[in-house]
C-alpha cells in the first residue's frame, strides 16, 4: 500500500507551484480579471507550453501518461492559485470525451486540445440534471429533409473563448453530436460573471440550421451517457481536487493570521477557543485529503467510483464549506473585505458546492449504488 | 402570560397594511422582493412618511416624538414590514444614537439632533470599530486631543457602515491615554462635513458598497458634541450595545426570508418533483423554522420584560448570536435550493429589468451574493465570539 505521491507527483506540484507563483499570484490575478480576453489566450499557451493540457492524456495522443493521480495533483495546485481559466471544461471534459469515441477524427481534436491550438466546449449544464437538460434543452426539427435547432442553455461553463462547440442533440431517439465552429452570427451567446469571477453563459438557437458537414457522430443514447456519466465523475472529483488546494490554502491563511493578529494585547491564536477551532480545520483539511487519495483510486471500478466522487462532493458540501465559513470568521471584518485573498477563496468554494451536483443529490447517489 | 391578539392588536396591524399599501412603491417593493436594493432615497422618503404618519421611533418615549409603543405593537410593526419587504430602518440614528442622547444627553443637545433624527433630515454612521480594534473594542487608538473649547481628533475607524451616506457619525474616542484602556473613552458626535474627514469605500465580497473606512486627520469637534462625561464613554457604549443586540437578531427579516424559501422550494424541482417535498430538503427547513419560532419567543420574552421596565441586559447576547446564525442559514439554504442560478452575479440595472438579463428565476436573483454577504452577520455588532464573553461573564458568572 502506497499513498502518498510518487516521484513524478511531487514533481508536477513543484513546477506547478513554482510557475504559479511566478505567474498567478493575487496581484496578477487581479489584472487578468481587468483583461479578460488577452489574459486568457496568454495563460491558456501557457498552460499548454507546461504539458498541462496534456496530463489527462495518453502518451499516443501527445498527452503526457494519462494518470489520474498526476492529474489530480495538478488541479491541486490550479485550486490553490484560483485560477480563472475553465480547464476542467476546455480540457479535461473535451478531451476525454474525443478520448473515448477515438476515432480518427477525434484524435486529431484531441491533438489540438493537448497542443492548446484550438479550443473545444463540451454543451451542457453542470448540474445533477445535465442528462434531461442535454434530452430537452434543444430541440430539433426536420423540414424539407433539412435539421434545425431551437433551444437554449442558461448556464454553461467554458464558452468565454473557444472555436469548437461540441454539441449533443437528441433526435430520433439518438445522439447526434455536432461540431460547431464559434461563429455568434448563428446563436446568441449571453455571458453572466459568477460570484467567483468565472464566466457562466446563456446560449440560444433559434432555427440554426444544422449541416451534415458538421456531424461529428451519432451515437446511441444509452452509450453516450454512459461515457459522459464516467466523464462528469472525472470532472467532479478534478473539481473535489482543486477544492481541496482552496481548503488548504484557506486554513494556510487562517493560521498565519491568527499567528499573527493581536487583539486583548494577545495573538488571538493563543486562545483556547480560537485554538480549537484550528484543530478541527486541521482534521478537516487532512481528511478531505484522504477521502481524495480514496475517490483516485476508484475511478475505473464503476460502482466504487460513483460512490466514493459522491463522498468527496458530500464532504466539500458539509465539512469543507463549514469550515470556509469559519475561516472567514477568524479572520473578523478583514474576511468579508473583497482587497483580502481569503474571501475570493471562500466564494469559489461556494461555487464548487453548487456546482456538479447539490450535496443532497450526492447523499442520495451515494446511498443508492450499494 | 397572554400573546393573543385583541382587538385593538389586530386594528393597529391593518392601520400598519394599509400605511405600507399606501406609501410603498409597488414597483420597488417587487424588486427589493426579488433581491434588489432600495436606493438612499427610497429609504429617506420611507422614514419620513413613517415619521409624519406617527409610526416612527418607535422604542422612544412620546415626550421626544417617539410612538412610545408597546412590544407588541412592536412585533406587529417588525413582522409587517418584514413580510412586505419594505425599506428598513437605519439603526444609527433612530435606534442607536437617538435613545442615547435621550438618555445621556443635555437639553441643548436633545433639542440639536432629536429633530433631525426624527424627520431623517440626519443619516448617522456609527465611529467605533479601528484596523487595531475589533472585538478588542476598548483598545481603540483614535485620540481626541483637548484645545480650548474643542477636540482635535486624529485616527482612523473602520467597517462603518453608510459612512458615505453620513451627516453625522457617533465616535468612541481616547481622551485619556494614561487611564486603563475602558476608562479613557469619550463618545463623541462629529459633522462629517468638517475638515479633514475622509471616506474611502470597502468593498465586500458580494461587490456591494456598504462599509467604509473613515479617516480622521486633525478633525476639530467642539466639545459641546461630547455625550455625558469626559472619560465615561464606555458606560454609554455599552448601554447602546444592549439596545443594538435586541434589534440586530431581525427575527421578523428571517421570517419573512423563510417564507420566501418556502415559495422557492415549492417552484423548483428535484427528481421531477417539487423540491419541497423532497424529505432532505424538508427537514432542513423544519430544522430553520424550528430555530427561528425558539429565537422569536425567546426575543418576545425579553421584549415583555422590558415592558415591565427591565433593561435589556446581556441576556440579549444571546439573540444576536442566534439572529446571525439564522440569517446565515437561511441564505445558505436559498442558494442550495436555486442551484448554479445563485451564482450569477446581478447589479441594480439588471436587477430592474428582471428575466430579461437574469438568466434564472427572478427568485434566484443575489442569493448567491446574499450568502456572501451576510457572513458579515457574525462578525458586526460584536462578533458572536464576543457575545459569547459576554455572556459567560455576565449571566453565567464565569
Amino acid at each position: 500500500m502506497n499513498l502518498s505521491l510518487s516521484e513524478d507527483q511531487v514533481l508536477i506540484r513543484e513546477s506547478a507551484e513554482k510557475f504559479l507563483s511566478d505567474n498567478y499570484s493575487f496581484e496578477k490575478r487581479r489584472f487578468f480579471l481587468e483583461n479578460k480576453k488577452d489574459s486568457h489566450n496568454n495563460n491558456w499557451r501557457s498552460f499548454a507550453e507546461l504539458g498541462w493540457l496534456g496530463i489527462a492524456f495518453k502518451e499516443e495522443v501527445g498527452g503526457f501518461d494519462g494518470n489520474i493521480n498526476n492529474l489530480m495533483t495538478l488541479m491541486e495546485s490550479l485550486g490553490s492559485a484560483l485560477v480563472l481559466e475553465p480547464i476542467i471544461f476546455n480540457n479535461l471534459i473535451v478531451g476525454k470525451l474525443f478520448e473515448k469515441f477515438s476515432n480518427e477524427n477525434s484524435i486529431k481534436y484531441l491533438k489540438e486540445i493537448i497542443s492548446g491550438e484550438r479550443v473545444y466546449s463540451l454543451l451542457f449544464s453542470p448540474n445533477e440534471n445535465y442528462k434531461n437538460l442535454i434530452s430537452n434543452s434543444l430541440r430539433v426539427k426536420n423540414n424539407k429533409d433539412k435539421l434545425y435547432v431551437s433551444g437554449k442553455y442558461n448556464f454553461v461553463l467554458g464558452l468565454n473563448e473557444f472555436d469548437y462547440l461540441l454539441t449533443p442533440l437528441l433526435f430520433e431517439d439518438k445522439i447526434y453530436v455536432y461540431l460547431l465552429k464559434n461563429n455568434m452570427d448563428s446563436y446568441d451567446i449571453r455571458n453572466f460573471e459568477t460570484i467567483d469571477s468565472l464566466i457562466s453563459s446563456q446560449i440560444e438557437f433559434n432555427s440554426f440550421e444544422l449541416k451534415d458537414s458538421d456531424l461529428f457522430t451519432v451515437v446511441n443514447k444509452k452509450d453516450f451517457f454512459e461515457k459522459l456519466d464516467y466523464i462528469i465523475d472525472y470532472a467532479t472529483l478534478s473539481m473535489c481536487s482543486q477544492a481541496l488546494g482552496i481548503i488548504d490554502t484557506m486554513y494556510k491563511l487562517t493560521l498565519e493570521y491568527c499567528k499573527t493578529r493581536e487583539q486583548f494585547g494577545k495573538k488571538i491564536g493563543s486562545f483556547q477557543v480560537i485554538q480549537h477551532r484550528l484543530v478541527d480545520m486541521h482534521i478537516v483539511k487532512e481528511e478531505m485529503r484522504s477521502l481524495n487519495y480514496m475517490a483516485q483510486l476508484s475511478m475505473e471500478d464503476e460502482n466504487y467510483r460513483k460512490k466514493n466522487i459522491s463522498l468527496n462532493k458530500l464532504f466539500l458540501g458539509t465539512h469543507a464549506k463549514k469550515m470556509a465559513q469559519d475561516c472567514i470568521q477568524l479572520h473578523g471584518g478583514m474576511g468579508v473585505a473583497k482587497e483580502m485573498n481569503i474571501g475570493h477563496y471562500f466564494s469559489r468554494i461556494t461555487t464548487f458546492c453548487s456546482l456538479f451536483g447539490s450535496t443532497d443529490y450526492h447523499k442520495e447517489r451515494y446511498a443508492s449504488n450499494d | 402570560m397572554n400573546l393573543n391578539y385583541t382587538e385593538a392588536d389586530n386594528k393597529f396591524r391593518k392601520e400598519i397594511k394599509d400605511f405600507i399599501r399606501d406609501n410603498l412603491s409597488q414597483e420597488a417593493q417587487k424588486r427589493v422582493s426579488n433581491g434588489g436594493k432600495y436606493t438612499k432615497d427610497e429609504i429617506i422618503k420611507w422614514q419620513k412618511d413613517l415619521f409624519k404618519a406617527g409610526k416612527f421611533a418607535y422604542n422612544w418615549p412620546k415626550e421626544y416624538g417617539g410612538c412610545n409603543w408597546t412590544p407588541m405593537q412592536r412585533y406587529i410593526f417588525d413582522q409587517e414590514t418584514a413580510f412586505a419587504n419594505t425599506p428598513q430602518i437605519v439603526p444609527f440614528g433612530v435606534t442607536m444614537v437617538g435613545p442615547v442622547i435621550i438618555e445621556f444627553g443635555t437639553k441643548k443637545q436633545k433639542e440639536k439632533f432629536l429633530p433631525k433624527i426624527l424627520n431623517s433630515e440626519h443619516w448617522w454612521c456609527q465611529g467605533y470599530s479601528e484596523p487595531g480594534s475589533g472585538s478588542d473594542l476598548a483598545s481603540l487608538q483614535t485620540k481626541a486631543l483637548s484645545d480650548g473649547n474643542n477636540y482635535i481628533i486624529n485616527g482612523t475607524k473602520t467597517w462603518t457602515t453608510l459612512a458615505q451616506y453620513a451627516d453625522w457619525m457617533f465616535c468612541l474616542v481616547r481622551t485619556n491615554t494614561e487611564a486603563k484602556p475602558q476608562e479613557g473613552i469619550s463618545f463623541l458626535l462629529i459633522d462629517m462635513n468638517t475638515k479633514g474627514i475622509k471616506v474611502e469605500p470597502i468593498i465586500t465580497l458580494d461587490d456591494s458598497h456598504e462599509i467604509n473606512t473613515v479617516y480622521l486627520e486633525d478633525v476639530v469637534v467642539p466639545k459641546e458634541n461630547l455625550i455625558y462625561q469626559e472619560n465615561k464613554g464606555w458606560t454609554v457604549a455599552k448601554y447602546l450595545l444592549s439596545h443594538e443586540r435586541t434589534s440586530i437578531a431581525q427575527v421578523a427579516r428571517s421570517k419573512s426570508a423563510i417564507k420566501k424559501l418556502k415559495y422557492i422550494a415549492s417552484q423548483e424541482t428535484y427528481d421531477n418533483k417539487p423540491l419541497i417535498s423532497n424529505i432532505r430538503f424538508r427537514d432542513k427547513l423544519t430544522e430553520l423554522e424550528m430555530d427561528m419560532h425558539a429565537l422569536e419567543y425567546s426575543e418576545l420574552r425579553i421584549l415583555s420584560e422590558e415592558a415591565k421596565g427591565t433593561a435589556p441586559g446581556p441576556e440579549a447576547s444571546f439573540l444576536k448570536i442566534r439572529g446571525s446564525e439564522l440569517q446565515q442559514k437561511i441564505s445558505e439554504l436559498t442558494l442550495e435550493a436555486v442551484g448554479y442560478f445563485g451564482l450569477l452575479k446581478t447589479n441594480e440595472s439588471q436587477t430592474e429589468k428582471s428575466n430579461e438579463y437574469f438568466p434564472g428565476p427572478e427568485y434566484a436573483t443575489n442569493t448567491g451574493a446574499d450568502y456572501l454577504n451576510l457572513r458579515k452577520t457574525t462578525i458586526y455588532g460584536g462578533s458572536n465570539e464576543i457575545q459569547k464573553n459576554i455572556l459567560s461573564k455576565m449571566v453565567l458568572g464565569l
